[in-house]
């Protein structure tokens, strides 16, 4: 330890802190992560509730004259993941950049009605992706420093969407095809007034099934460009669909009451999904999916045919969510219309 | 469906429709409105055929109905953009009429810039910044693109093997100094976030490069608490957060970015930058290095923003210099109230604390940068704080240890002198 020194205008005080010797931090394969500085007493494990409603974050000693701050959780069921500490790294590790990643070049000439399919798509896309960016960024407000590992993964959402607001704009204007006019879109979402219930609506909900569809890329994507645009895009929702999840299970897990709640914020969100703002649903992008996935507009029975494998895919894929929450008993009070689409 | 019109007749014969293919549509179930869709772009005639086809063999298909709203003018067409050196930027695809940011946005939903809406399917939201003046600085999309460019990751990108270990104290001053900075990122980070649902969508690259400063923001958060415990094993102390409140307190979007993107950033990018001086490894040097890099780009985007609203934004004039003195006045309450940084800067700049008065000489010498560096940044975007700026951020450049709010310095400081400062002991 280190001894206070006396001198004029100076403190010091801080450096009299007791060190912590047992603190050992691996460098692994993934280098220094926030699960290896995660121990001891800078470690959120026992940390249920959040302490005084300030900026400091956990492990820090706070400086008793700073403001409080009443917009924050302090339950740490509120905001916590179990894996937002390894999606958060995940994240960084996997950036991309629309500029440089994606193969411009091999897009190339097409048929006017697929390449007015694929922009009235990605009109739809650059339309709602930020929507997914502008509530998280609600709610980083919100969380207690205490458990600022949360708030770090938003952060990376925030810049996921930010990038795929940029790629599906580029792929609108890359080719000459230009923007489509523009639907609903998803501003619907910004009425969400908590944490649990965006992961409910945004994660669980409306980003899983953009996230079914960007992994039928391959099936709609007409080039390489196309192609790698909706698998990297993929990668990035399928880390919110993780957050979401764990969020979710965690709430479920800690606070049983709330399940009712999570009930009715999808009881809603399923009928308003399946009558106005689905993407295999809605007149607009439903069709472009269908010549795209088709082929062509003489080709609209296939296609038809191909969106409503999509449809299938995604009602299951959400269905499998639930079930992983917790909540697989929404099967017997789930929209008609999506129970009738579920196989397993 | 009724004859084709003259008009739509024009147009099949420039798609090279033959005159039993009209005659043939004509003749299907097919909506006037369908056809002159699929009339509005070039679908070779056979292909027509074929839907034709589809549309008679199965009429109650749901897609026999298909609309093809997509075909509807949208926005311009047959733009062919070309990529730069560092890609396919925005500033590479937005050209044409998609590259023109109009002054006032007036659609109060999601829609793209460079579109209209579908008749009947406008849902209007809570936006509440519509004028280009409170958001806007030029090169933005660019900064955008930078930020992305140069991202780095300080779990694999630092060299955590390879740091060199440091005298005890020296460690803890760097480890307490990192707290701080890292305890300032999470603010930002929720500072900025929260302001991204009031700006409209026609002026989607701030909110884009806003997201690239929440990220970064993230990322120094992580980083410096890394590097914190890396060290020692504790973080250490909070700081007061005086100048996070100042952020956190605007009442405007420009009032927050002059606050944390001007005046705050300003002076973080200076001490930043002169971590070549203070920092006591090569691992500090590149660590704040990396950081300075990012909060060039938030400075950068603050300055052009402020000057841009000089430009464009009604009474400019009048709201500036409060903007900045609201701004200064949370910064100068941290320098003076929150004894953390300064602290530990001087131990770093002393190496350790035997020479404790070298070290605050340092200190105050980077005090003095800072307060230039400031006062130069705001002269080259076009506003004057020389004999303006609050009086405490001249004090600590003759005494960096001065240490409470004195209300006789805010009024006689500006000199960056003066005699009524408060110190310890």
């Amino acid at each position: 330890m280190v001894t206070a020194i006396e001198n004029p205008g100076l403190n010091l005080d801080w450096l009299n802190l007791e060190t912590d010797d047992e603190f050992d931090i691996k460098t692994g394969r993934k280098g220094v992560t926030l699960q290896s500085i995660n121990q001891r007493m800078a470690g959120v494990e026992g940390v249920d509730a959040a302490d005084a409603r300030s900026f400091a974050p956990r492990g820090f000693e706070a400086d008793p004259r700073s403001n409080a701050h009443a917009r924050q959780y302090r339950d740490k069921g509120d905001v916590w993941s179990e894996s937002a500490m390894l999606l958060y790294e995940e994240a960084l590790q996997r950036q991309w950049s629309s500029a440089r990643d994606i193969p411009w070049d091999t897009i190339g000439d097409q048929p006017d009605d697929i390449e007015k399919a694929m922009c009235t798509l990605c009109t739809f896309l650059t339309q709602v992706e930020f929507i997914a960016g502008d509530v998280p960024g609600r709610f980083l407000e919100s969380v207690h420093p205490d458990f600022f590992e949360s708030q770090l993964f938003l952060g990376t959402q925030l810049m996921d969407e930010a990038r795929h607001l940029d790629v599906f704009r580029k792929r609108v204007l890359v080719n000459g095809g230009g923007m489509s006019p523009a639907g609903l879109g998803a501003v619907g979402l910004l009425a969400i007034d908590d944490f649990t219930e965006m992961t409910a609506i945004l994660h669980l909900f409306a980003e899983g099934l953009v996230q079914s569809l960007f992994r039928m890329g391959e099936l709609i994507g007409q080039n390489e460009a196309e192609k790698r645009m909706f698998r990297l895009s993929a990668q990035d929702e399928s880390r919110h669909l993780a957050f979401g999840v764990t969020h979710t299970k965690y709430t479920v897990e800690t606070q049983p009451w709330r399940k009712e709640e999570l009930h009715h914020y999808l009881d809603i969100n399923e009928t308003v999904q399946n009558t106005q703002a689905g993407l295999t649903t809605n007149p607009i992008t439903g069709e472009a999916l269908a010549v795209l996935a088709g082929g062509g507009i003489e080709y609209l029975d296939e296609g038809y045919n191909l969106v409503l494998l999509m449809r299938k895919k995604q009602i299951n894929e959400y269905y499998h969510r639930l079930q992983v929450v917790g909540l697989g008993d929404r099967i017997d009070r789930m929209a008609p219309e999506l129970r009738e689409l579920i196989t397993v | 469906m009724p004859p084709l019109s003259p008009a739509q007749k024009m147009r099949a014969q420039v798609r090279n429709w033959s005159a039993d293919l009209i005659e043939r549509v004509v003749q299907s179930t097919a909506t006037g409105r369908q056809v002159d869709n699929v009339l509005n772009i070039s679908i070779a005639p056979d292909r027509v055929a074929k839907w034709l086809d589809f549309v008679e063999e199965q009429p109650d298909h749901p897609f026999a109905q298909a609309q093809f709203i997509m075909f509807e003018d949208g926005g311009e067409t047959g733009l062919k953009p070309a990529p730069s050196e560092d890609g396919m930027r925005l500033t590479d695809v937005d050209i044409g009429s998609y590259g023109v940011v109009p002054d006032v946005w007036k659609y109060r939903n999601d829609l793209p810039r460079g579109t209209r809406p579908v008749a009947g399917l406008y849902m209007p939201a809570g936006y509440a910044i519509y004028d280009r003046a409170e958001v806007w600085a030029d090169g933005v999309g660019d900064l955008y693109e930078d930020a992305i460019r140069d991202r780095w990751i300080p779990a694999t990108d630092l060299d955590w093997e390879g740091r060199e270990e440091l005298a005890p104290e020296v460690e803890r001053a760097t480890g307490q100094l990192c707290a701080v900075y890292s305890s300032y990122g999470i603010t930002e980070q929720k500072v900025i976030s929260k302001w991204l649902e009031d700006i409209s969508y026609g002026f989607h690259e701030v909110k884009l490069f806003l997201a690239t400063q929440v990220y970064d923001a993230g990322r120094k958060a992580e980083a410096l608490r890394k590097r914190s415990l890396h060290g020692s094993g504790i973080i250490g102390k909070a700081p007061l957060g005086d100048v996070c409140e100042a952020w956190y307190n605007a009442l405007t979007y420009t009032d927050m970015i002059v606050a944390l993107d001007v005046v705050y950033k300003s002076y973080e990018v200076t001490a930043f930058e002169c971590a070549a001086d203070w920092a006591r490894s090569d691992f500090d040097r590149d660590l704040f290095a990396r950081l300075a890099s990012d909060s060039q780009r938030h400075l950068e985007y603050g300055l052009k923003h402020i000057e841009w609203y000089m430009r464009y934004a009604e009474r400019a004039d009048e709201e500036m210099p409060i903007f900045l003195a609201k701004a200064e006045g949370g910064l100068a309450s941290e320098l003076a109230q929150s004894p953390l940084e300064r602290e530990a800067l001087a131990v770093l700049y002393a190496d350790g604390v035997e020479r404790l008065d070298a070290g605050v000489e340092g200190l105050r010498q980077l005090r003095e940068k800072q307060y230039h560096d400031y006062l130069r940044r705001l002269s080259e975007h076009g506003v004057n704080r020389v004999g303006e700026a609050i009086g405490i951020l001249g004090l600590t450049t003759q005494d960096p240890l001065l240490q409470a709010l004195n209300p006789a310095a805010l009024v006689e400081g500006q000199a960056a002198g003066g005699s009524d400062m408060i110190r310890d002991n």
